[in-house]
């Protein structure tokens, strides 16, 4: 188990900057996700660990040892590329068997260690099979065990799932899990999907533009956006601009916005009166009907359109000024909406997210 | 539902269509077919046919046959492993890293495609050694032999220069096609694992390039093997080429034509097998699976890239302007104007009856071979039973080497005005009359070179088939457009004008199989032309100029818009 330390690190491709000061710790043992859309950097970013690519400025350090200026064979990093990258001339046991090859390890030996490996990630009927003919999860299952048999200090797995159907998800999440929780090694997974990368990092960090943005648990970063990005990545949120008017007694923010007077908390600390700000909120933060929990957020709202989602209903507002506001709904809470009925929404304080700055996106109008 | 009234009546027609072209590719591969009863006869000067193992035997004990058959093997061998050598070392890069002047040097290095090794034999003969091996290839009295002096040394590694100066850029080609197909991943995943570049590039991208590379080796050892331009111009008799003409125009007798040819044949088809063996099996690329990642070479590999280039063009450019200085002239200190007087004379020779002739005969030659090579396509196309797959039979052309195909056209009429006298079939005996290849437009010379250029056109329309889209016939269809403009839409329908007008300029400019029908001045194309005139050096220089500018406008065109693997087009 090691602690990777990456700190400003500057990568650029014919000038343009695919990574830009991105600074990242991951824990010993951790299960680390870094989410960020495409192009934002991530594969670049696992590329100069693994020793793909040279570093233009930063350091990368394992357990406190400057690695970057290692060779990869030195940096033992097992790393999953996005398209498994099995190569197409060599069965499944000689391509998990390659890396043992090169370390110089003996035939029998080396069999012996990938059959093991197979069977640790379930493929052991494989071994002879050549990569054209297997199935995307049994080719992902290879590129696993190609990476995990050298048994690396870092093992990073880029967007793993991508390529997987939606039904074989679950599957190999539950795969990964396990063997993460088997060998307690340091793990990162790039990742473009958040609900992956919420229901199974241990901590997450959102990469914009070859910035990291925000680093933290799951939770922490699904509740509080560092910015507006992060917001409207891991998720829907209303983005409603005001500017700070001050705070209450228990040291929350008051913002001016076009649904009125709304309290919640910064996530950059205290902001002074004037500052124009964006509000985010969750859907699911916000409350319909009569029942408002006390000292929350209220604003009169009248519903515009509702969208069966199966487990939830989608419900769009009109707020005061016209504003737009999605919110949702469980179906048993919203069995008595109709369409054109006024209503009053609520939302608690600690729901309501304040982020310096206003977003230049289009969802300053919902 | 009714069945329409007339459709028996269509398979019928469709099935007479699919037979007369089964039948008429069948013609064109049977001189090859009949290069084995051919072996078989003998003709006595009263013209008694008799089935004799007698020129078999003579053949197989004939030290000096087996010399040449040695001789041709040895060259076609190292000028394929240099050529293999250099073109994968071109291909990989000019491949998949850009840097400054890529696509120009590119550009020139493919340019010695569009010569004839002969040309280029002549152009380095012209450059390496003009005044001993210049009179020496003029005199052409004292056959070279290999091992005898030094200048015979040269003349075998000219013959290997020109060879690999065209070779070359074929593997490249076919280097750079399927690279474009090979994941950067594989290397990266072999790095991480810790393989070096080298040792990645060795173990997990070679063998995946190898078998597609091979197939285009293949075709280089046997086209080098059997070429008969440079031997002829270098004056190499050793060599199995030069045998096969000096055969034909002499003439030998059928029997000793056709185990020429056979011998020939079987090598080529031997040394394919063999090159295909070291190939191996091709590798299943999933093409949807690449990463792609096209990046800028660093300024130094850049500049060690451009540094190569310019190695590799100086090699293959030398015969060219060992051309130029033909054309114009060489500086004589005593003679000023000599390159003016010599300008003059290729002018003249330029313009002269006889250079029309056989401007006019390959021009004849071009557009006729296209024709019927388009025309057989579309049929077999259009009626075959499984238009997927094209015919093995076609294939089947094209491993066999221009020149044996030739050469069995040429022995075609002997064999059946044999057989129609054994056997008394007075039609057989008129039709090998009719058949003579002395005859003007020869139907033999046509037959044999459409039957050399049928798999370049057969091969580009499957490749356009694979790049069809069914959908977007569905989609024009459901706006309204008309069958056949939505089947316009959907593409891929056939070669392309570009493949065509390559097709043209390829089997205008070629030697072979032409050199091997004996044919006389007045139906001579200007393959045939430079290599029997080429005594005349500038003269022979400006056809060769000629025939490189029709090829590249043909190479040019071929190549506008497409990115496939452009060595198939040589492989006739």
């Amino acid at each position: 188990m090691i602690r990777v330390t990456i700190e400003s690190l500057v990568k650029r491709y014919d000038r343009v900057p695919a990574l830009d000061g991105a600074s990242l710790e991951i824990r010993p043992g951790e299960l680390s996700f870094l989410l960020g859309p495409s192009g934002s950097g991530k594969t670049t970013l696992a590329r100069l660990v693994a020793g793909l690519e040279p570093v233009e400025e930063g350091e990368i350090y394992f357990d406190g040892r400057v690695i970057h200026t290692l060779p990869a064979l030195e940096r033992k990093v097992g790393l999953v590329f996005q398209n498994e990258a099995l190569w197409p001339h060599l069965n499944v046991l000689d391509n998990v068997g390659y890396g043992l090859k090169m370390r110089g390890i003996g035939r029998r030996e080396r069999k012996t260690r990938v059959i093991e490996i197979l069977g640790m990630v379930g493929i052991d009927s494989l071994a002879q099979k050549m990569p054209s003919v297997l199935a995307p999860i049994q080719k992902l299952r290879v590129a696993l065990a190609r990476a995990l048999v050298i048994e690396p200090q870092l093992l990073i797995l880029d967007d793993p799932l991508a390529r997987l159907e939606p039904r074989a998800r679950p599957e190999f999440r539950d795969e990964l899990r396990r063997l993460h929780a088997e060998t307690e090694m340091t793990t990162l997974v790039l990742s473009s999907d958040p609900r992956e990368a919420l229901a199974m990092a241990e901590r997450l960090a959102v990469i914009d533009l070859g910035h990291i943005v925000q680093v933290g648990p799951p939770g922490e970063v699904y509740n509080r956006p560092a910015s507006a990005f992060v917001a409207r990545f891991l998720g829907a949120a209303n983005l409603i601009q005001g500017q700070v008017e001050g705070t209450d007694a228990r040291g929350d923010i008051v913002v001016k916005t076009p649904l009125g007077r709304l309290i919640g908390q910064s996530t950059a600390g205290p902001l002074p009166t004037g500052t124009p700000v964006t509000v985010a909120i969750r859907p699911e933060s916000i409350g319909l009907g009569p029942s408002v929990p006390p000292g929350a957020n209220r604003f009169a709202a009248t519903l515009e359109r509702q969208t069966f989602l199966g487990e939830v209903r989608q419900v769009n507002l009109r707020g005061p000024g016209d504003w737009p506001v999605s919110a949702l709904a469980l179906q048993s809470q919203s069995a008595g909406l109709r369409e054109g009925q006024s209503l009053t929404a609520s939302v608690p304080p600690e729901f309501v997210v304040v982020l310096p700055g206003k977003y230049a996106g289009r969802a300053d109008r919902g | 539902m009714s069945q329409p009234r007339n459709r028996p009546l269509r398979q019928v027609a469709a099935g007479l269509v699919r037979g007369a072209v089964a039948l008429t590719l069948l013609a064109l591969v049977l001189p090859v077919l009949f290069l084995i009863p051919g072996a078989l006869i003998s003709v006595s000067p009263s013209g008694t046919v008799r089935p004799t193992l007698f020129p078999i035997a003579v053949a197989v004990f004939d030290p000096f046959l087996w010399i040449c058959v040695r001789n041709s093997a040895i060259v076609a061998f190292l000028s394929s492993a240099i050529a293999l050598g250099i073109g994968v070392s071109l291909g990989r890069i000019v491949g998949p890293q850009r840097f400054w002047g890529r696509p120009l040097f590119a550009a020139l290095s493919w340019v010695p495609l569009a010569a004839l090794p002969g040309f280029l034999a002549l152009g380095l003969a012209e450059i390496i050694s003009p005044h001993h091996l210049g009179q020496a290839l003029a005199r052409r009295t004292a056959p070279i032999v290999l091992g005898q002096t030094w200048e015979q040394w040269i003349a075998w590694a000219l013959l290997i220069w020109s060879n690999v100066a065209r070779s070359a850029p074929l593997i490249a080609l076919s280097t750079t096609a399927v690279l474009t197909r090979v994941d950067p991943d594989w290397t990266d995943a072999g790095r991480v694992l810790g393989a070096s570049k080298r040792r990645a590039w060795r173990q997990l991208v070679w063998p995946i390039i190898r078998p597609e590379v091979a197939r285009m080796l293949a075709a280089v050892f046997a086209f080098t093997l059997l070429d008969p331009t440079a031997p002829i111009v270098l004056g190499l008799r050793r060599t199995l080429p030069f045998q096969i003409v000096d055969a034909v125009t002499r003439p030998e007798p059928t029997a000793r034509l056709a185990i020429l040819g056979l011998i020939s044949l079987g090598t080529a088809l031997l040394g394919r097998a063999l090159v295909r063996w070291w190939g191996g099996p091709r590798v299943d690329i999933d093409q949807l699976d690449r990463a792609d990642r096209p990046v800028s070479a660093v300024w130094w590999r850049a500049t060690l890239r451009i540094l190569v280039l310019l190695l590799w063009l100086a090699f293959s450019w030398l015969p060219l302007i060992g051309l130029g200085q033909i054309v114009l002239g060489r500086f004589e200190p005593d003679s000023e104007r000599a390159w003016v007087v010599s300008l003059a004379s290729v002018v003249y020779a330029v313009i002269d009856a006889d250079t029309r002739t056989l401007w006019m005969n390959s021009l004849f030659l071009g557009a006729a071979t296209t024709l019927i090579c388009v025309i057989l396509n579309q049929l077999q196309r259009a009626f075959a039973f499984n238009p997927d797959r094209p015919s093995l039979l076609i294939l089947g052309f094209e491993r066999t080497p221009p020149l044996v195909l030739g050469l069995a056209s040429a022995i075609l009429p002997g064999v059946l005005f044999a057989a129609g006298s054994k056997l008394h079939i007075p039609a057989l005996v008129h039709l090998a009359t009719w058949l003579n290849p002395v005859r003007w437009p020869s139907v033999l010379l046509i037959a044999a070179t459409v039957a050399s250029r049928l798999p370049t056109i057969t091969r580009a329309t499957d490749r356009a088939r694979l790049r069809s889209r069914p959908e977007r016939y569905d989609a024009a269809i459901s706006l309204g457009a008309s069958r056949r403009h939505a089947r316009r839409l959907q593409g891929g329908r056939g070669a392309g004008l570009g493949v065509l007008i390559l097709t043209f300029t390829l089997a205008a400019t070629s030697a072979a199989p032409a050199i091997a029908l004996g044919l006389t001045s007045r139906s001579r194309p200007v393959g045939v032309g430079f290599v029997i005139g080429c005594v005349d050096h500038p003269r022979a220089a400006a056809l060769a100029f000629g025939a490189i500018a029709l090829n590249l406008i043909g190479l040019v065109a071929a190549r506008r818009g497409r990115s496939g693997p452009a060595g198939d087009w040589f492989r006739g």
